[in-house]
C-alpha cells in the first residue's frame, strides 16, 4: 500500500489506515523518542502524543517532502515539549566553547546501537536535547537557540559539554575493549 | 609448489567523526514500541473524536434554535404587522390617477375645478331655481359652495368624491363637446367669466368674488358665475356667499371652472356611468397550510465498533483475558451488525405552515412525524450495542475448557429490525413560482427531532424484543436529533382551485448520529434517508381589492 493511499485512508477517518500508518512508522519514531528521552517509558509517552499530533492534523500535511519527515518533525517537537514540562526554567550560563571541535576518528562498526543509546541517554536533559538536535537531525544553533528559548552561544556551549562527555565514554569504552576495565 | 604470497591487502574499517558516528547509529534506527502502545493511541484518538462530536452537537443545538426562534420571532411580526397598506391608501391613489386622466381628457380642467364642479353638478338644479328668483334657494347653493370647498373631505369619503368628481368632469367635457352652442346661448355664463375678471364690472363684491375666483378656483370662480348669471338684482346671494369663498378659499390652480351642463341634459345625451368596483392586480394570500407526506430509504447508519475498545483497553491493561476476549468478540458482532445494516422503509407525515415571504420564496414550519425502519443480521444477537452475556461466557467456557474438539457450530444469523419513532419542528425555505398550472421548486431546511420511542428485535427471539422510551435512561440512542433535508419538484395548481400539489424526490441527512456513543469517522455514522415526497397546500386564493 503506497504513502498516498495510506494518508487518504487516515483522512477518510479509517481506523485501519491509521494503525497501517503508526505500524510503518512506530519503529523508527519509536527510536527518535528514546533518544530524547532518558527512559523507555518516557519515550513511549512522547510517541504516543507525536502520533496523535501527527493524526488530527494530518490534514495540514501539503505531501511535499516524505511523510517520514513530516513525522519524525512533529516527533522531535513533541520531545520538546515534553522536555519544557519536565526541565524547569533554569537560566543557563553561556559559558566558553571552542569554536573549532576535535576531529577524532571512531572506528563506525566498534560500537552498537544500545551502547550509543545509553550514552546519549545519559547525558543531562539540556546537553541531550542539543546533541541530538545537532549532531543528528541536523539543525543549526540558531535554530536550536530559538526552539529551546535559549541563546546561540549557550546552545554551543552545550553542545561543547556534551560532545566532551559522549568523547569521553567513547574512549573509556575504546580502553575497555583493549583492557577490559570499562566504567562508566 | 610454492606458495604464492597473499596480495589481498585487508580493506580499511570505515572510520568517521563523532557526529558521523552517532548519526550513522542512532539516525537510522528502528525500535519497535511496546504492542500495546497503539490500543492507547486509538483509545485517545476515539476519546478526542467524541469530543468533537460533542461540540459539534452543542453547535448543531444552537442553530437549531436560532432557527426556531428566526422563524417565530418573523413569523409573529408579518402576523402582527399593521396593515398600513391597505385599500383606501391604494383606492385613493387610483382614484387620483383617474382624476389626471380625467383632467388629460379635458385640459381645461384641474382636480380642483373637477370637484367643484361635482359640488355644481349637485346643485344646479336648485341654481335653476334661483335663477327664478328664490332666495332660499340660493342660500343653498351658498350652502353647495361652502360644502364644496371646505377644505378635504374625511378619508373615507374622498374617493368617492374624486370619482363623481372625475365622471362628472369627464360627462361635462363630452358634453361640451357635443353641445357647443350651450356656451354661447344657454350657457353664455362661461363665456362671460373672462370679460368679468378682465374688466370687474357690477358691485364691488362682484369684482372681489370674482377676482378671488381667479385665484382661490372652482368655488370661487362659480359664485362669480353665479353672480354674473344673477346680474346685480342677484348680487346680494352673492355677497352673501363671499365670507364663506373669502374664508375658506384654497388656491390650487389659476384656470377657471366650466360650469357644469344641467344633470338631465347630461342624461339625455350620455347615459351617467355607474361607480364600478375595480379589481386591483391579484395579490395571493400570504398564509398557507400544507400537509406533506414523505416515503423514503432510510438507513440509520450506525457504528457501535470500537465503541468498547476503549473499555476493553483498560481491562486489557489490567491484565485481564476475559475482558479482552469478550471486548475482541463484541468488536466483531459490531463490526458484523455494521456490515449487514440494510436501509429500511420510512414515512414522515407534516403539518406545515406557510408564509410567502415574496413571490418566489416561501418560509415554512409546522410540526412533524416519522416512522423508520432498519434491518441488519447478527450471528451474535448483537442488538442496540449490546450482546447477551451469555453468549460471550458461553464463547469463553468453549474457547476455555479445551475439552472438546468439535469445531464451534457455524454461527447462525438472526436478523434484527429497528423501528424508530420520532417528532419534531421542521423550517424549511422554498423557492418556486406561485402561479397557477405547473410549476417547478426546490427547497432546503431543517428539522429537530425527539426519538420518542425505539423497538428492536430480533427474529425469532421474543425475549430480546427492546424498546427505548424518552425517558428512558439506557438508551443507546440520541433523544435530540438534527438534520437537514432538500428537494425538489413540481407543483400543480388549477386555475380555479385555492389547493396546490406538490411531488418530488427528496434527500435527508442527520447531523447528529443515531447512537449516542458513536464510533468511526463523523463522516460515516450520520443517518440519511433519500425518498419521495409529496404535499397538499391550502390557501393562497387571489386577493380582490374593491376600491
Amino acid at each position: 500500500m503506497t504513502e498516498a493511499e495510506i494518508i487518504d485512508g487516515c483522512l477518510a477517518g479509517s481506523r485501519a489506515m491509521q494503525k497501517q500508518l503508526y505500524d510503518r512508522f512506530a519503529g523508527k519514531m519509536m527510536a527518535v523518542c528514546l533518544r530524547y528521552a532518558q527512559t523507555t517509558f518516557e519515550a513511549e509517552d512522547v510517541l504516543q502524543e507525536g502520533f496523535i499530533t501527527v493524526f488530527s492534523n494530518l490534514r495540514n500535511f501539503r505531501r511535499e517532502c516524505p511523510l517520514e519527515f513530516w513525522i519524525r518533525r512533529i516527533m522531535v517537537n513533541a520531545a520538546l515539549r515534553q522536555h519544557r514540562r519536565n526541565a524547569p526554567l533554569v537560566a543557563v550560563s553561556e559559558g566558553e566553547y571552542p569554536e573549532e571541535l576535535a576531529g577524532e576518528e571512531f572506528t563506525l562498526s566498534n560500537y552498537a546501537f544500545e551502547e550509543m543509546l545509553a550514552m546519549v541517554q545519559e547525558l543531562a536533559p539540556r546537553y541531550r536535547m542539543v546533541f541530538n538536535l545537532f549532531a543528528i537531525e541536523g539543525y543549526g544553533h540558531k535554530e536550536i537557540g530559538e526552539l529551546m528559548g535559549i541563546s546561540e552561544g549557550t546552545s554551543k556551549s552545550q553542545y561543547a559539554r556534551a560532545r566532551g562527555i559522549l568523547k569521553t565514554k567513547l574512549e573509556r569504552l575504546e580502553a575497555h575493549r583493549s583492557n577490559g576495565t570499562y566504567r562508566k | 609448489m610454492v606458495p604464492t604470497a597473499n596480495n589481498h591487502t585487508p580493506t580499511p574499517e570505515p572510520t568517521g567523526d563523532l557526529e558521523q558516528l552517532f548519526r550513522q547509529k542512532l539516525g537510522d534506527a528502528e525500535v519497535a514500541p511496546r504492542m500495546h502502545l497503539w490500543e492507547q493511541i486509538d483509545h485517545e484518538l476515539l476519546v478526542q473524536q467524541n469530543d468533537t462530536f460533542r461540540r459539534r452537537l452543542v453547535w448543531h443545538r444552537w442553530v437549531a434554535a436560532a432557527c426556531i426562534l428566526l422563524f417565530l420571532g418573523a413569523g409573529t411580526w408579518f402576523s402582527l404587522r399593521p396593515a398600513t397598506t391597505g385599500e383606501p391608501v391604494v383606492a385613493s391613489t387610483q382614484s387620483a390617477n383617474s382624476a389626471s386622466s380625467a383632467v388629460d381628457a379635458a385640459p381645461g380642467y384641474s382636480l380642483g375645478s373637477t370637484a367643484g364642479s361635482e359640488s355644481l353638478a349637485v346643485t344646479t338644479e336648485p341654481a335653476s331655481a334661483a335663477e327664478a328668483g328664490g332666495i332660499g334657494s340660493l342660500a343653498e347653493i351658498g350652502a353647495a359652495l361652502h360644502s364644496a370647498i371646505a377644505g378635504p373631505a374625511p378619508e373615507e369619503g374622498r374617493p368617492q368624491t374624486l370619482a363623481a368628481a372625475r365622471q362628472n368632469a369627464a360627462v361635462e367635457a363630452a358634453f361640451l363637446a357635443a353641445n357647443p352652442a350651450l356656451t354661447t346661448t344657454g350657457y353664455s355664463a362661461p363665456a362671460g367669466f373672462d370679460p368679468i375678471l378682465a374688466q370687474p364690472t357690477g358691485t364691488f363684491f362682484d369684482r372681489v368674488v370674482a377676482g378671488r375666483a381667479a385665484y382661490s378656483g372652482t368655488a370661487a370662480s362659480s359664485s362669480a358665475w353665479l353672480a354674473g348669471q344673477s346680474g346685480s338684482g342677484s348680487s346680494l346671494v352673492s355677497s352673501a356667499a363671499v365670507p364663506t369663498i373669502l374664508r375658506l378659499g384654497q388656491p390650487d390652480t389659476l384656470k377657471l371652472a366650466l360650469p357644469t351642463a344641467p344633470a338631465s341634459a347630461v342624461a339625455q345625451a350620455y347615459p351617467a356611468e355607474e361607480p364600478q368596483p375595480e379589481k386591483t392586480p391579484a395579490r395571493p394570500k400570504r398564509w398557507r397550510l400544507m400537509g406533506a407526506y414523505a416515503a423514503s430509504a432510510y438507513n440509520p447508519n450506525m457504528s457501535f465498533g470500537s465503541g468498547a475498545v476503549a473499555t476493553a483497553t483498560n481491562s486489557v491493561s489490567g491484565g485481564n483475558p476475559g475482558a479482552f476476549r469478550a471486548a475482541a468478540a463484541y468488536e466483531q458482532a459490531a463490526n458484523e451488525y455494521r456490515r449487514n445494516l440494510r436501509p429500511g422503509f420510512a414515512q414522515r407525515v407534516a403539518l406545515v405552515g406557510s408564509y410567502a415571504a415574496t413571490r418566489r420564496w416561501t418560509l415554512s414550519a409546522g410540526v412533524e412525524v416519522a416512522e423508520q425502519r432498519a434491518t441488519s443480521q447478527t450471528s451474535y444477537n448483537f442488538l442496540d450495542g449490546k450482546m447477551p452475556v451469555v453468549e460471550i461466557s458461553a464463547a469463553s467456557k468453549d474457547l476455555g475448557n479445551g475439552y472438546s474438539l468439535t469445531p464451534p457450530p457455524a454461527p447462525q444469523l438472526r436478523t434484527a429490525q429497528y423501528r424508530y419513532r420520532t417528532a419534531g419542528v421542521p423550517v424549511s425555505v422554498r423557492y418556486g413560482s406561485q402561479r397557477k398550472g405547473v410549476s417547478l421548486y426546490a427547497k432546503v431546511g431543517a428539522a429537530v427531532n425527539v426519538l420518542f420511542n425505539s423497538r428492536s428485535e430480533l427474529v425469532g427471539l421474543p425475549e430480546s424484543t427492546t424498546s427505548y422510551s424518552l425517558t428512558s435512561t439506557d438508551s443507546p440512542y440520541r433523544k435530540v436529533q438534527t438534520s437537514v433535508n432538500g428537494g425538489a419538484g413540481v407543483r400543480y395548481q388549477p386555475a380555479a382551485g385555492q389547493w396546490s400539489l406538490a411531488l418530488g424526490p427528496m434527500a435527508e441527512a442527520g447531523l447528529s448520529t443515531l447512537n449516542s456513543n458513536a464510533a468511526q469517522s463523523s463522516s460515516q455514522v450520520r443517518p440519511y434517508a433519500i425518498g419521495m415526497e409529496a404535499s397538499v397546500e391550502f390557501g393562497g386564493k387571489q386577493a380582490v381589492i374593491v376600491r
